[in-house]
This record gives C-alpha cells, structure tokens and sequence, in this order.
C-alpha cells in the first residue's frame, strides 16, 4: 500500500538539500520501524517519491513524500511514532493512504503552491506602498519576468500563474498562489522580485522570509491540497 | 529554536550549508550552566570526512556521558566558507551550541594524517587562539592533540599545550578531573599543563625540549623540569572483549564518506608487515566477543536507520569468529533489508561464498594488497601472500563469475631493485593469463584489471623507520618503468595502472619522521595558502615550495636520508609497547628477506605484552 506523508521543514533545517532530506527520512523509517517494502535485488531500497524539491534556505509547512510499505498502523499512531524520530525542526503532520496508481505519484502531482512571506524581524509592510501596490502590480494586463530555466533566460508573462496575491489584514504577511510543478512552475522569489521592480524599492533592503505553505494539485479553479488526496487511517 | 552562528546570506553562499548548522540526529545538547568542563573536539577536514571517523564517534559518545562535560564537533571550513569567515571576521564555531571555539575549555583536534597540519592551524587561527602554544593566555583552551599522527608529534608540537598517546578510552576522565581540580585551586595554565603531564598517555611539549647535531639530528631529548616523566607510554583498553561503543552515533544529514553503520570487531592486527605503522602502534591485537557484537548490531539498526552495515578492523579475516559473526550479519541484514560492505578481507574460498551471499557478483570488484609485485620483496616487506594463494583466490572468484580486479601496490619498498617493480606487472599478466585459463563459456565478458601503487613512505615505530625514501624523481621514474612494462604485456589491453601523486608523498615523508623544526614550515606553508592539502583540487604546489625555501628546510633530511642503527629518533621518548629493539631486529630481517610469524602463529616477544591483555595472553594454539 501507498502512503502520503506531510512535514514540515523549518529552523536550521532549511539549509539541508532535497537529496538529503530523503535520505534523513529513509533512515527515520527504519527507526521507526515501519515495515516499508523494498525493491528486489542486491541492493534493496525504498519506494519513495518527493514532492517538488524546496528551494535551499526557505522553510516549509506543506512537504511531501510518498512511500510504499506493507502493512501500516493508523494514522495517528504512524504520526507519533515518525515524530518520535524527528529532529526539532522537522515534523510530521499528517499520513494517508492513497491510491496506488501511476497517475498519483506526489512528484507529478503538484500544479501549484502557497507561500508567505514576512518580513525576517516579524514586522509590519508599509500600507501604503505594499496594499496598494500590490494591488496595482496584479492589475497589470502582463507581468513581464525573466525566467530561467535549466537552459536559458527567457523574458515571459508571468501573470497567468499568479493565481492570487495579496497582503494580510495585519500588514504582516505577503500570500502568494502561484503555479509549481511541471507547468508554469513560478518561483516565489521571482514573483517578489518583479513587485519590488515594479514598485521601484531596492529589493536588497528587505529581509524576507519566505515559506512554502502547501502544495496543491488539479487546476487552478479546483485546487486541491495533496495531503486531502486519499484517506485517513483509523 | 537554536541561534545558527552564520547568517542566512552566507549560509546561502556556501556550497552544503548543512555542514555548519549541526543539529543531527544523536548530536548531543546540554545546557551550558549545567556544565563545567566544555570540550571542542575538531576534525581538521570536511565534515563530510570527519564524520565518517569511528574515534571522533566514540570519544564524543564518551564524553557525553560524563556528567559536568558537554562535547560538541567542530570541522574545518571549505575554502569557500574559510574566505568568507576570514572576510567578515566570523569566529569558528562548534556544531552543536553554535558558539565560537575560544569559549571553550578544550579543543581536541583528531590528528589522523600529515596532510591535515595546515587545517589544524587554520582550526586554530579561525578560532582566534594564537597558533603557538607559547603564545596563549590563560583564557584560550586547553588545545590537545590525538589519533595516529600523535605517535610522533614533535612537528606539531609548537602548536599544541598537549597530546593524547593512545586510546582515548583510558585518560580523559582522569584529564577532566584534574582540570577541574586546577581550576578550583585557581592553579595556572601551566600549572595545570604539568599536572597533566604526569596522568598516563599525556605529553605536554612545553616541559620537553629537543638538542640537536651539528648535522640536524637529535642529540638529546627529554624533561627540562624534574616533575614529569622521561618516557610517556600510550594507553590502550586491555580489556576490549565488551569494551563501550557508541551506542547512538551522530548521523549527519549531508552525506559523510562513510554513511552507514561501522561494527568495530577489534583493534590491532597479528601481522606485522614492516611497513605497517597501524599494525605496530595498536599492537596487540584485541577482539571484541561475538555476543557482544550480536547486540550491538541489533542497537545500531535500531538507532540510526543506517541500511548499509560495515566491519571495522585492520584485517577482518584475522577475526576469530568470523564465519559466526557473518552468519548473523547476513540474516538480520536480509530480514532488514540491509546492505553488507566486506572491506579488507583476504580473497579465498570463504570469503567469494560470503561475498556471492551479500553482493551483485557483476558490479562488483575483487580487491588484493599484495603490496609488492615479487615474492622476494613481500617477505622484505613480511606480506604473507604467496603468488598462488593470489592467483588462486583470482581463480576461483573468476570461476565465480567475477572479472573485475583491484590490485594495490607499493613503489619504492626498501631494497626495491627494477626487476621486482616489473614483477609487478608480470603479477598483472599471470592473473589475465588465469582468467583465460577458464573455458570460454564460463567467463563473463572480458577481465579487468587495475594496479594501483602508491609511494612509499616510511613511518616512525616500523621497522622501515631507518629506511630512506625515494625521491620524487626516482618515484615517477618507477612508476614510468612499471607503465612501460604493464604496456608490453601480452594482455595490456586487460590492464590498467593508477598511481599516486609522489609531492603529497615526499611531504608525508617529511611530516611522517619530521621533528620540532619542522613548526615553521608547516606556519609557512598555511601562510602561503596552503590549506585542505589531502584533496588534489586545493592542494597548493606553489605555498609549500615557497615554504620550503623561505625556511631554508631541506625535505631530504628527513625523507632520502638513511639513518643509522643508533640514532635518536624523535618519537623515541614515547613508548608503544612494541620495543625500538624488536624493530631493529625487524629491520635486519627484512634485509635478508627473512619473515617473522603473526601473533596468532606464535610470539614474537615485540614487548606489546606489556599492556597484560589480547593476543598475547590467548591460549597457544
Ligand atoms: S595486515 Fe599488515 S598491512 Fe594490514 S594492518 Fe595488519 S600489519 Fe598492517
Ligand atoms: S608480545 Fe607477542 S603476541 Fe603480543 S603483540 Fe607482541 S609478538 Fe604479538
């Protein structure tokens, strides 16, 4: 059977790489003594897959990996016992079991993301230049960035992945909804970049944090996040 | 949440930033007030490389557990990060509490070979503690040095209060209370530093001091005050058969050299090869008793999630119970779906079954150390490995569905004439010529095989410490003479041939039986910029050769230079167990290609005997 789990990654944690996260929760699996089923051969290995890579140095409340196991426990006791095994700046928050099937593979799924982002003291954006702002920068008719790809740099319209963008009532926090995945993939700090552009402030004297809220899947009108895409164990 | 000592922007900058933002699973924190003694133990390398270490693993496990002492890791910076910390002035720190290291009341610097002298000043200027111990104020740490380069540590000495001789088991506690009792007593740094002096296993270089000849030898060593003692004998666990380990090791995030679990089955080696110096300085051989072993395994499945497993020893095949301990192996690590890595096993019937068991006989290679390519030299050398049990073992493995072959050998071998270097090649063409002996059907593809060589150079408590070293030219001249010869084989086409840098060597030489003078050569060198010289990517040519001249140091003294029977060497005021006479003794054997039994055959009377514990006492068999 396949199971979904989520977690976050936050803290000090944040500077560990992708390859290497999936290599912490190998370990933690077998600490936890979770029956995960294994490839044939000499070198036997899990059946995992990860969501979509977190870029280095932002955190998270919404990762996700996908396992194989033979049997599992009920989803609470399979929380606690993978917590147990958690380092402080990383925790488990929810395991489903999802259907098996190729098309439900958590790498391919996703097709947006959340992120906020704050200000690094925990501070409040000046109103009258981020609410309003804001608002004008997304009533542009195009948003023109330069994308980079693994290739080239690519001038584009990146306003039809931006799928909402506002600022919280208390001025503390920036949401952004915006494409992820294998189509119209936006990187968060693109999207705040191209605001502070268009707003003519000098990026570098903004410390921000960003941080990766949920992972979404389907489209964009019927956005589902992906820890909703199978069932709790009882 | 803990407070990271770096700043994000320059934790962004560096390549793996998990290197310095600790918090591994089984690190160990305490509450600062709740301690008295804080201990810095640095691995002057990678982290990558330092984690992987089996001592640094035990000895922060130990430290840990006593009460009052909290330790915490420190690595040396990439060069990336080094720049930026020098930049910016941001002073080293440990991985655990973030906190920089001149806090601290020690640092422990693991010393595991020559090549790190350059990182542990950079350890030591990054932390901002003057390099020279002379230099320090009672506020610095105590800086102590350990491992296998501490066996002779007179080059380093101007840079460290002390260093541990020995197994770290033995004297620390005995070291942490004394300080305590020092600091209570409000006694000095050098009160303290005599104090410790005299606990076993401990050398403080500033109450010794060296006198030399006119043509740079040692004249005389030892105490210049009457309160310590002359000769300092390493410690060691004579008692290893259910010796501690750590039971919860540290397991990094970034990927280390060594990522799995590391079973240490025991500690020293019956062979004696004369070239050898791990296998004199841990002298006696001392195994650690099956059940325990049994037990640890299962608490190191059960703690650290590892899913590939290793033995830890000189030479595994010498274990006594070798067949028993892998029968468990194999079954809990198939039920587990763990993986078994089989390093430093002789190559004969019982270990191709092993391997057929545990490994993917296509993707795997056969790896023999013959070390030397004639019969005549592996005696000088005292290598039991006879040509047939060579060829033998290549011969069943190739019938076992095996083609890949690693061979492991060394040039420049005292006594070493051209046609013992060619040998090695005519090594290299009877295994191919073995491999086709095998009928066509049952080979699998074509054979493989790769010699690799490296220089050899003589280290202090062998029984090659007289001998005298190549030079780089005539190393590359060798290794030119095996190429040509390997090119005329008959199978060539089947070989290939590596070898070593000979510059890195000719250093090692240098460092390996070098003496107190040699302080400002390694400060010159780091202050030329040389720094991670073990990589070949940073090793740094250029800041050695200019060290070397502005010191007016000649590396030949101590590499090309034979000595004589009776001189004083260095190192000769610590005691290892294993007499200078008994390798003297060795040293004329090998001369006359004369080979001595292993410990298991029977005693050689080496003097090891003396620590009352492991092979020496087993029963005759
Ligand atoms: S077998 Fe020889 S080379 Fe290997 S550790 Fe023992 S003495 Fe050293
Ligand atoms: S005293 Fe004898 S048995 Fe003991 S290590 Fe030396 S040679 Fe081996």
């Amino acid at each position: 059977m396949r199971l979904r789990v989520k977690f976050t990654k936050t803290g000090p944690m944040r500077f560990t790489s992708h390859l290497d996260i999936m290599r912490y929760f190998q370990k933690a699996l077998r600490r936890a003594d979770i029956n995960v089923s294994l490839s044939e051969g000499f070198s036997p290995h899990m059946l995992m897959s990860f969501a979509l890579p977190l870029p280095l140095g932002m955190s998270s409340t919404g990762e996700y990996f996908d396992v194989d196991v033979k049997d599992a426990p009920a989803s609470d006791e399979m929380i606690r016992r993978l917590n147990e095994q958690m380092c402080e700046d990383i925790t488990v928050l929810s395991v489903i079991k999802i259907p098996e099937d190729k098309a439900n593979k958590c790498m391919s799924l996703v097709t947006g993301a959340d992120y906020s982002v704050t200000l690094a003291d925990g501070g409040k954006f000046d109103e009258e230049i981020f609410a309003d702002g804001i608002q004008r920068f997304m009533a542009q008719d195009k948003i023109m960035a330069v994308k980079k790809t693994k290739r080239n740099e690519e001038l584009t319209d990146i306003k039809p992945f931006i799928y909402s963008f506002y600022i919280s009532e208390d001025l503390k926090t920036i949401h952004l909804r915006a494409g992820a995945g294998s189509v119209g993939h936006l990187r968060s700090d693109l999207v705040m970049n191209s605001l502070f552009e268009f707003l003519g402030l000098d990026a570098e004297k903004y410390e921000l944090s960003s941080q990766r809220d949920e992972l979404l899947s389907g489209k964009p009108e019927h956005f589902v996040p992906l820890y909703k895409m199978g069932e709790v164990m009882y | 949440m803990r407070k990271l000592a770096l700043p994000d922007d320059v934790l962004l900058k560096v390549e793996k930033p998990g290197r310095y933002t600790g918090n591994e699973i089984n690190s160990v924190m305490k509450s600062k007030d709740e301690v008295d003694i804080r201990f810095a133990f640095a691995f002057p390398d990678t982290y990558e490389v330092g984690m992987s270490n089996l001592g640094v693993q035990i000895l922060y496990d130990m430290f840990n557990s006593f009460e009052g002492v909290w330790c915490e890791r420190v690595y040396s910076p990439w060069i990336d990060l080094d720049k930026i910390m020098r930049e910016k002035n941001i002073p080293l720190f440990a991985c655990e509490s973030q906190d920089p290291v001149k806090c601290f009341d020690f640092l422990g610097i693991s010393l595991q070979y020559e090549m790190c002298y350059t990182n542990v000043l950079q350890i030591l200027d990054l932390s901002g503690i003057p390099l020279y111990a002379k230099y320090r104020s009672e506020d610095d740490p105590i800086v102590i040095g350990g491992g296998s380069c501490a066996y002779n540590p007179e080059p380093l000495a101007s840079f460290f209060d002390l260093f541990y001789i020995g197994e770290g088991e033995i004297s620390y506690k005995e070291l942490f209370e004394t300080y305590r009792e020092a600091k209570k007593a409000g006694l000095s740094r050098m009160e303290f530093l005599k104090k410790a002096a005299n606990i076993d296993g401990i050398y403080a270089p500033a109450f010794y001091e060296p006198e030399y000849n006119e043509d740079g030898t040692l004249k005389a060593f030892g105490p210049v005050t009457e309160d310590v003692p002359a000769t300092v004998r390493k410690v060691i666990v004579s008692d290893f058969k259910n010796a501690p380990y750590p039971k919860k090791p540290v397991i990094p995030y970034v990927q280390a050299v060594m990522d799995r679990m590391v079973l240490e089955i025991q500690r020293g080696c019956i062979r004696g090869c004369r070239f050898c110096q791990a296998g004199y300085i841990y002298r006696p051989l001392r195994e650690r008793s099956l059940d325990e072993m049994k037990e640890m395994v299962r608490e190191l499945i059960y703690n650290t999630g590892y899913d590939e497993i290793s033995l830890n020893s000189l030479s595994s095949s010498d274990y006594e119970k070798l067949p028993e301990l892998l029968d468990y192996l194999i079954g809990i690590c198939n039920e587990k779906g763990i993986n078994i890595s089989l390093p430093s096993l002789r190559i004969d019937a019982f270990s191709l079954d092993v391997m057929n068991k545990i490994q993917d006989v296509k993707k795997s290679s056969l790896t023999f150390a013959p070390e030397a390519g004639s019969q005549r030299m592996r005696d000088v050398i005292n290598k039991n490995l006879s040509e047939e049990s060579i060829l033998g073992g290549a011969l069943e493995a190739f019938k076992g569905g095996w083609n890949k072959v690693k061979l492991y050998f060394m040039l420049g071998l005292p006594g070493e004439t051209d046609e013992d270097v060619k040998e090695i090649s005519h090594l290299c063409q009877k295994i191919a010529e073995t491999y086709y002996e095998i009928p066509k059907e049952e080979r699998n593809g074509k054979v493989a095989i790769t010699a690799s060589t490296s220089f050899f150079v003589p280290k202090p408590f062998t029984a090659f410490q007289w001998a005298p070293m190549n030079k780089e030219d005539e190393f590359l001249e060798k290794a030119r003479m095996l190429k040509n010869e390997i090119r005329s084989e008959v199978n060539q086409r089947s070989m290939s041939y590596r070898y070593h840098d000979a510059e890195v060597s000719v250093l090692e030489g240098v460092f390996a039986r070098g003496d107190r003078k040699l302080d400002k050569l390694i400060e010159a060198a780091y202050r030329n910029g040389a720094l991670f010289d073990s990589w070949t990517d940073t090793f740094n040519s250029d800041a050695w050769k200019k060290a070397f001249e502005e010191t007016g140091i000649d590396p030949y003294f101590y590499t090309a230079r034979e000595r004589s029977e009776d001189e004083l060497f260095p190192w000769d005021f610590i005691d290892i167990g294993v007499t200078k006479k008994f390798l003297l003794k060795e040293w004329k054997k090998s001369q006359e290609a004369v080979t001595t039994m292993n410990c298991r055959e029977g005693c050689s009377g080496c003097g090891a005997r003396c620590f009352g514990g492991g092979i020496c006492f087993a029963p005759e068999s």
